[in-house]
């Protein structure tokens, strides 16, 4: 496992668009009224938002970060740094972050890449972010972390359809002369690779006519290559089993106890899989806020989601946070992150 | 999960620990819903086993009656009648007076693969075991399930 400790390095706001377009989990068609209520009671998840098909995870970063940008007062020419989180990116080729520059009227000294991780992805982009603004040369960035998940699942797959949802985020993160210390974790299991999983439609299995039929793979599960599979007993394995484990080797390596987070905004997988991670690493419920019910799995954005929606959006202030996310990869990562006043926006509906 | 609780009386009479035996007997019969069994009045040592839950409660009742008190818990497996009452209250299709240690929990009606994630959660919070997908799987009875914790 990897371990850094970075200093120097501040969120300064976060900001998060989803879609306007709503879809009740009550009315999804390919299931009996008895599994919908199964499916709600376990995984939590009543609603979702829904991108119709002309509007991108760049479209929703793209107007989280405007208004951010707007409510910081930030100047675009200092922006050197665009970090964009996505398995839901405008191109194969070029990076979607490069775009997103040009679009936002980022200097060409910003320097952009993509990182095409999923719901470990947040995390990963701010370990990201923080090693390079840590140093003092770059001073100001935009982690821009969202995904239309909705785009890559069958709607006949009850096993992905009616879990995710779309959303995008921005976070700015700003250099600080303080001794603000970030504690990560971060790791890594490809042995678990086919457990999330696309297929087909790129060089391991490029696309033909025989990727888009449709298969039946179990009752209620049908999907083509292109379409997302998703193991989820063993996502369920994974997640429950590494996720205590890696927080108690954090804590051990920055010599804390989860007593002193004040708050723990884990990535949105599921109610069951969430709770049961959070009752195995003895945190109370109080510390755990959510944004499945009304929003389902959002992947990279859900963690900043988590926070935009939270009825005080002060109570992240001046706090020691735990963030967690994990999933596809499969891979995870968790940070430790002591707050000063964050600038939390209302949630953008685009 | 259960333990052993082991205390120590010898600072009491031979009549004061028979008293405080049934004391604790008593008090255990009345507040300790998942009471199993006592193996009492050994020379310096009796013996109780029961649900953690309701430790302080015993304690207090030792306290009460002046005893030295020494304890030793150690995890106890809990038993096949606990894990089928906590599966019949968790999953739909399973009724605690019609399953029995050879019921295929599989076979429940309604059974889907949420239920599996229900399970392996269960296990997890209510019994401290992670089990794998294919372990699972592999299940074809309670008893078999239970071989597992």
């Amino acid at each position: 496992m990897a371990y850094l400790s970075i200093k120097n390095t501040t969120v300064k706001g976060i900001a998060v668009a989803v879609p306007q377009h709503e879809e009740s989990n009550e009315d999804y068609p390919f299931v009996s009224e008895k599994e919908k209520e199964l499916f709600i009671k376990t995984t939590g998840i009543k609603k979702r938002r829904k991108a119709h098909s002309q509007l991108l995870a760049s479209d929703l970063c793209y107007e989280a970060a405007e208004k951010i940008i707007e409510k910081l007062q930030w100047k675009k020419e200092e922006i050197e740094l665009l970090v964009y989180v996505s398995q839901s990116r405008d191109y194969i080729i070029p990076s979607t972050s490069i775009l997103l520059q040009e679009r936002l009227k980022l200097p060409k000294t910003c320097l952009c890449f993509d990182v095409p991780l999923g719901c470990s992805g947040y995390v990963y982009g701010l370990s990201i972010m923080a090693a390079f603004i840590s140093h003092g040369q770059i001073k100001k960035g935009l982690l821009l972390a969202g995904d239309t998940s909705s785009f890559s699942v069958n709607p006949k797959d009850k096993s992905t359809y009616p879990l995710f949802g779309d959303a995008g985020s921005a976070t700015a993160v700003e250099w600080c002369a303080e001794d603000m210390e970030m504690f990560f974790e971060l790791g890594s299991d490809g042995a678990g690779a086919e457990n999330i999983i696309i297929p087909g439609g790129h060089c391991k299995e490029p696309i033909t006519s025989e990727s888009l039929t449709t298969q039946r793979i179990a009752p209620g599960i049908e999907r083509n290559r292109v379409n997302l599979a998703l193991n989820g007993e063993e996502v369920f394995y994974f997640s429950v089993t590494q996720v205590p484990l890696s927080i108690k080797n954090l804590m051990s390596y920055c010599n804390q106890t989860v007593d002193e987070i004040d708050y723990w905004i884990m990535h949105q997988a599921n109610k069951i899989m969430n709770e049961t991670i959070r009752i195995k690493t003895k945190v109370p419920k109080e510390k755990v806020p959510y944004s499945l019910e009304n929003f389902g799995n959002t992947s990279s954005a859900s963690i900043p989601l988590t926070m935009v929606i939270h009825q005080n959006k002060e109570v992240f202030n001046n706090k020691k946070l735990l963030l967690s996310g994990f999933g596809v990869g499969l891979s995870w990562a968790n940070l430790i992150l002591k707050t000063k006043e964050i600038e939390i926006l209302n949630l953008i509906e685009v | 999960m259960s333990v052993r609780v082991i205390f120590k009386a010898n600072n009491q009479s031979k009549e004061n620990k028979k008293m405080l035996a049934l004391k604790i007997v008593s008090r255990a019969h009345s507040s300790l819903l998942t009471f199993n069994s006592t193996s009492t009045n050994k020379k310096h040592l009796d013996k109780l086993l029961f649900n953690k839950v309701y430790l302080s409660s015993f304690f207090g009742c030792l306290q009460q009656n002046g005893a030295q008190t020494s304890l030793i818990r150690q995890k106890m497996k809990p038993s096949i009648a606990h894990l089928m009452r906590v599966l019949s209250e968790n999953i739909e299709g399973l009724e605690l007076d019609k399953i029995t240690p050879e019921t295929n929990i599989k076979e429940a009606e309604g059974w889907n693969s949420m239920n599996a994630l229900v399970v392996m959660a269960l296990l997890e919070t209510e019994f401290n075991v992670s089990v794998k997908v294919e372990q699972l799987r592999n299940c074809n009875s309670i008893q078999e399930l239970y071989q597992l914790i």
